[in-house]
């Protein structure tokens, strides 16, 4: 049996069902991400986890012993709050050693030496007589982090820890969370609504859909194959176009006559709808094949990139493209569709 | 121009005059000032004063310094007995307003919305009755021949002594005061971030133990603030122990009132005055350096 192995859980409250028989396991040592939109259940899947919401109905077994049942305190779970959750009327030390008060019996002694420890792991030395109101938000951050891994719990949950935080800290919390995985290899459990987070930081990622399992599998793999509509649009931009297929292995949009060789694995694919990333349309290429005319419709400089919206044919297509604008509004350009699949609608 | 426009702004907003920037930050605070001043601490100390001179029948003051009024009141057993009483019914009532005001600020801030809204509303209320309107009613309940003494003589055949005596004094100053514990419990409660609790449970604390390292250590601020509200009250209260209390159930307060209004006798009642508002402020001191020192209040709040 994998380390945490999630059978079927339920959670309904009255009519509306927040988790519709989700399954799922991860080994010992994972980063899983839960990743969906608000309203998506994937907070009720953590609070259930973590024994603050009774499921209605599923279990979940985590280091071969079954969760559902046991209070909040008898699970050996650390939880990140999304506000941290510090407490305010305790030193960094006191908040800290808080757990280790109620879950470990060991002496004055003992505790400084091991809070100085966790301390020193999250870069934070000496910090022990810190008030928590007089930190910075990265600091308070690694607290948070410190209080529940100087538990070393079996399983490590994070909701939504970095969605407060401005982009530049955020990205700075990012790494130190990747970095401090690697390094400890606590078995972690993430939920965001940022599918960037949940891409850089998982070994699997958990994509859930008004409450249901919509896909299961590693990043790289949800990306380039995303096998569902939703999913090819929440994690990451995609064009979508209707499409009929031909007979000899080609696709051919609904309203132009615009075709496009298919893809072997799509062959048996019971759908009529394409998706092309907006990374995989290339504007006037050199040569090649599947190349249309088309009409640039707008021009957004991002910084990096720059984002333009296409024409081509009846329908406007969304790609990117490395540095700053080369064409305008008007232009008529050439664009390649370099690849793309078959998605459920 | 644009050098003009800078120039101008700079001589707006970084006036180098101390005299109106002085008048600026003090300004608003010289009417206030000015009203303590003349209406509280000069009368206050004028009281002071007068308690160390004699008494006079015909002119109330005689200008001969004495110590007599303070010795009366510190070694007088009728006095002492008068002082502790005061003590001991302050003492009583504000530690029957935690008992009942806490949990009722604690399920105000906890509870739904709807019944939040009713409870508020059923603290509130009494604060819209004046307190005279109030006790008048509880009289017209509680008297000799009072709505529950007429039920239970009819019913029953006996009468209780429910009003007049110390047990209907200390019920009345619950009820007048309950509201100044329950309203700063709730909103200091209610100020703590949801997530303290879940926290406390997920590093291992229990239920009870979460409660009390995290949602009562934050609330007492609000707990400290209530109590000492109804504390100085109680002690300086006249109108409820004279309403609802017997002829024992005499209070510093009823004293002052009596000395002065009654018997004319100002620098007695400035006396009495003297020594309530120091003991008054002790008490409420060493209190406050208790919940200071033992819970360490004093370092967020």
């Amino acid at each position: 049996m994998a380390f945490v192995n999630i059978q079927n859980l339920r959670k309904s409250y009255g009519d509306v069902v927040a988790v519709n028989d989700v399954s799922l396991d991860i080994e010992e040592g994972e980063f899983v991400s839960i990743l969906g939109p608000s309203g998506s259940g994937k907070t009720t899947m953590l609070k259930s986890i973590a024994g603050f919401v009774d499921p209605t109905a599923g279990s979940i077994v985590v280091a071969g012993n079954e969760m559902i049942g046991l209070p909040p305190e008898d699970r050996n779970m650390g939880l990140v709050f999304q506000r941290l959750a510090l407490f305010p009327h305790m030193s960094v030390f006191d908040n800290v050693a808080f757990g280790l008060r109620h879950r470990e019996n060991l002496t004055e002694a003992e505790m400084e030496e091991r809070v100085a420890e966790i301390l020193e792991i999250v870069s934070l030395p000496g910090y022990e007589d810190r008030n928590i109101q007089n930190l910075s938000g990265g600091e308070q951050q690694r607290v948070a982090l410190a209080r529940v891994l100087v538990l070393e719990p079996d399983l490590l949950l994070y909701d939504e820890p970095l969605s407060d935080l401005d982009r530049q800290l955020r990205e700075q919390m990012r790494r130190e969370i990747k970095d401090l995985h690697d390094r400890l290899e606590i078995t972690s459990i993430y939920v965001t609504h940022n599918q960037r987070e949940a891409l850089t930081l998982s070994d699997r990622v958990l994509v859930l859909h008004e409450g249901e399992k919509v896909r299961y599998a590693p990043p790289s793999e949800i990306y380039q194959d995303p096998q569902s509509k939703f999913v090819a649009n929440f994690v990451g931009d995609s064009n979508f176009v209707s499409v009929t297929k031909g007979q000899n292995g080609t696709v051919t949009f609904e309203d132009d006559d615009i075709s496009l060789p298919m893809h072997e694995a799509d062959a048996d694919a019971p759908t009529d709808l394409l998706y092309i990333r907006p990374e995989d349309i290339t504007i006037n290429p050199s040569d090649g094949d599947r190349v249309f005319s088309g009409t640039v419709r707008s021009t957004v400089h991002l910084g990096s990139v720059t984002e333009y919206k296409i024409e081509v044919g009846g329908n406007e297509f969304l790609t990117t493209d490395l540095g700053a604008p080369k064409y305008t509004k008007g232009d008529s350009v050439t664009v390649q569709f370099e690849d793309y699949g078959l998605v459920e609608a | 121009m644009l050098g003009a426009i800078t120039d101008y702004t700079g001589n707006l907003f970084d006036r180098p005059n101390r005299v109106s920037d002085w008048l600026d930050e003090y300004l608003p605070a010289v009417p206030p000032a000015a009203y303590l001043l003349i209406f509280l601490i000069l009368p206050i100390l004028y009281a002071v004063y007068i308690s160390f001179f004699e008494y006079s029948a015909t002119t109330i003051i005689s200008w001969n310094f004495t110590l007599e009024h303070y010795e009366q009141l510190l070694f007088d057993p009728f006095y002492q007995g008068l002082l502790w009483y005061t003590v001991r019914l302050s003492l009583i009532v504000s530690a029957f307003c935690v008992i009942l005001g806490y949990p009722l600020g604690y399920f105000i801030a906890t509870t739904t919305p709807l019944r939040r809204q009713l409870a508020l509303f059923a603290v509130f209320l009494p604060l819209m009755v004046g307190t005279v309107v109030r006790i008048y009613g509880w009289i017209v309940l509680f008297a000799t021949n009072g709505v529950i003494n007429t039920v239970l003589q009819d019913l029953l055949g006996f009468k209780l002594a429910l009003l007049g005596n110390t047990l209907s004094v200390t019920i009345g100053l619950i009820g007048v005061y309950l509201p100044l514990v329950v309203l700063p419990v709730y909103s200091s409660i209610e100020d703590i971030p949801d997530s303290l609790v879940p926290a406390a449970r997920n590093l291992g604390a229990n239920q009870l133990q979460a409660f009390y390292k995290v949602t009562f250590r934050l609330s007492l601020p609000g707990l400290l603030t209530g109590t000492i509200f109804v504390f100085v009250l109680t002690m300086n209260s006249i109108v409820t122990p004279d309403l609802l209390g017997g002829r024992s159930d005499l209070t510093m307060g009823r004293l002052i009132y009596d000395s002065a209004v009654n018997g004319l006798n100002w620098p007695f009642a400035s006396a009495v005055g003297t020594v309530l508002t120091i003991t008054t402020t002790a008490l409420v001191y060493i209190y406050f350096s208790f919940v200071r020192d033992r819970m360490g209040v004093s370092e967020w709040d």
